[in-house]
C-alpha cells in the first residue's frame, strides 16, 4: 500500500514538473524587429553632443520618480534603473533601460532610447513574465522631463 | 522511508525541476552570467569594425529586436537584454576582438531562464548587427 502511494506521488510529481516545463510556443524564437512606430515612441534626439549631460539628466529624472540605478555603463551610454511599488497589495517592479549614442550626420546630436518594463511578482514573491510598457504618454512625458533637466543647467549658467 | 516522506521528497524534486518556479530566484545570477562555450552559444565574425562601435551597434540591434537592456560591461564586452513580451527570451552577448580586423560576437539564449540551443534568436541578432555594422552605401 505504501509503495503504491509513493509511486502515485512520484507520478504526480513528474507530471507536475512536465507541465511546468512546457515547451515554448513555436513563434517564441522567431524574432522580428519592432515596428517603426514603437521605435519612434522609445527614441528622442537631443540637440547636444554632451552625452554625459544627457545621461545625468536621465538619472535625475528617474530619481525624481523613485527609480534607483541597477546597472550603469556610461562608456556605452547605458543606464538600467528599477523602482519597486505596491499595487493592489501586489509587488511590482518597474525597470527603465536607457541607451544613448551619438546621432546626426556629424555626431553632434545625442539619440536617447528608453524602454520601460513592468515586472509583476506572483504571490510567492517570484517575478512572473515581464510586460512591456507601451503607453506612449509615459515615454513622451519622460523625454519632456529630460529635456527640461538638460535645459536647467544652461539657463542657470547664463 | 515513510509514504509521507516520499511524497514530500517527490514534490521537492518536482519544484526543482520546474524552470518557471526558479525564475525569480536566479535573476541576479543570470544578469551577471557570461555566455558559456557550449553548443547552445552561437558565434559570428565581423570584419573591420571598431570593437567599441560594435558594442554600441549591438545595443541598438538588441533594442531593434524588442529587447530591453539589463546590463552592460564595456571592459568585458558583455551585454544582457530581455525581450519585452511573453517570449521571455534573454540574450547574453559578448563581443571580442581576436585580431585587429575581426570582431567576434558570441550569443547565449535563455528561454525562461533555461539555456536553449535554437539558433533563430542569435541569427536574428547577427543579421541585425551585420546591417548596423555595414558601411553606408555609396551615393552616385
Amino acid at each position: 500500500m505504501l509503495r503504491r502511494s509513493a509511486l502515485c506521488a512520484l507520478t504526480l510529481a513528474a507530471a507536475f514538473a512536465s507541465a511546468c516545463a512546457s515547451p515554448p510556443p513555436p513563434e517564441a524564437f522567431a524574432l522580428e524587429p519592432i515596428s517603426a512606430s514603437e521605435r519612434a515612441m522609445q527614441t528622442r534626439v537631443f540637440a547636444t553632443d554632451d552625452e554625459p549631460s544627457v545621461l545625468n539628466a536621465c538619472v535625475a529624472v528617474l530619481r525624481e520618480h523613485g527609480f534607483a540605478a541597477e546597472d550603469e555603463e556610461r562608456a556605452l551610454g547605458v543606464i538600467v534603473a528599477i523602482k519597486d511599488a505596491e499595487s493592489g497589495g501586489r509587488h511590482t517592479r518597474l525597470r527603465a533601460s536607457i541607451a544613448t549614442r551619438p546621432a546626426g550626420e556629424f555626431g553632434l546630436e545625442i539619440g536617447l532610447r528608453v524602454t520601460f518594463q513592468r515586472l509583476p511578482w506572483n504571490a510567492r514573491g517570484r517575478e512572473t513574465l515581464r510586460e512591456a510598457v507601451l503607453d506612449s504618454a509615459e515615454y513622451s512625458g519622460f523625454f519632456e522631463e529630460v529635456e527640461q533637466a538638460l535645459a536647467l543647467p544652461e539657463a542657470g549658467a547664463e | 522511508m515513510s509514504a509521507a516522506r516520499l511524497v514530500a521528497a517527490a514534490l521537492v524534486v518536482a519544484l526543482l525541476a520546474a524552470p518557471s518556479a526558479r525564475a525569480g530566484s536566479r535573476l541576479d545570477a543570470i544578469l551577471s552570467r557570461e555566455p558559456e562555450p557550449t553548443p547552445a552559444a552561437q558565434t559570428r565574425d565581423y570584419e573591420n569594425p571598431d570593437l567599441f562601435l560594435a558594442l554600441r551597434a549591438a545595443i541598438g540591434a538588441l533594442q531593434d529586436l524588442g529587447f530591453a537592456l539589463e546590463s552592460a560591461d564595456s571592459e568585458r564586452g558583455l551585454i544582457s537584454a530581455s525581450r519585452l513580451d511573453t517570449h521571455a527570451l534573454r540574450l547574453t552577448v559578448r563581443l571580442t576582438a581576436p585580431d585587429e580586423s575581426t570582431v567576434t560576437a558570441t550569443v547565449g539564449t535563455d528561454y525562461r531562464n533555461v539555456p536553449i540551443a535554437d539558433p533563430r534568436p542569435a541569427e536574428a541578432f547577427f543579421s541585425t548587427l551585420g546591417r548596423a555594422l555595414a558601411p553606408p552605401a555609396e551615393i552616385d
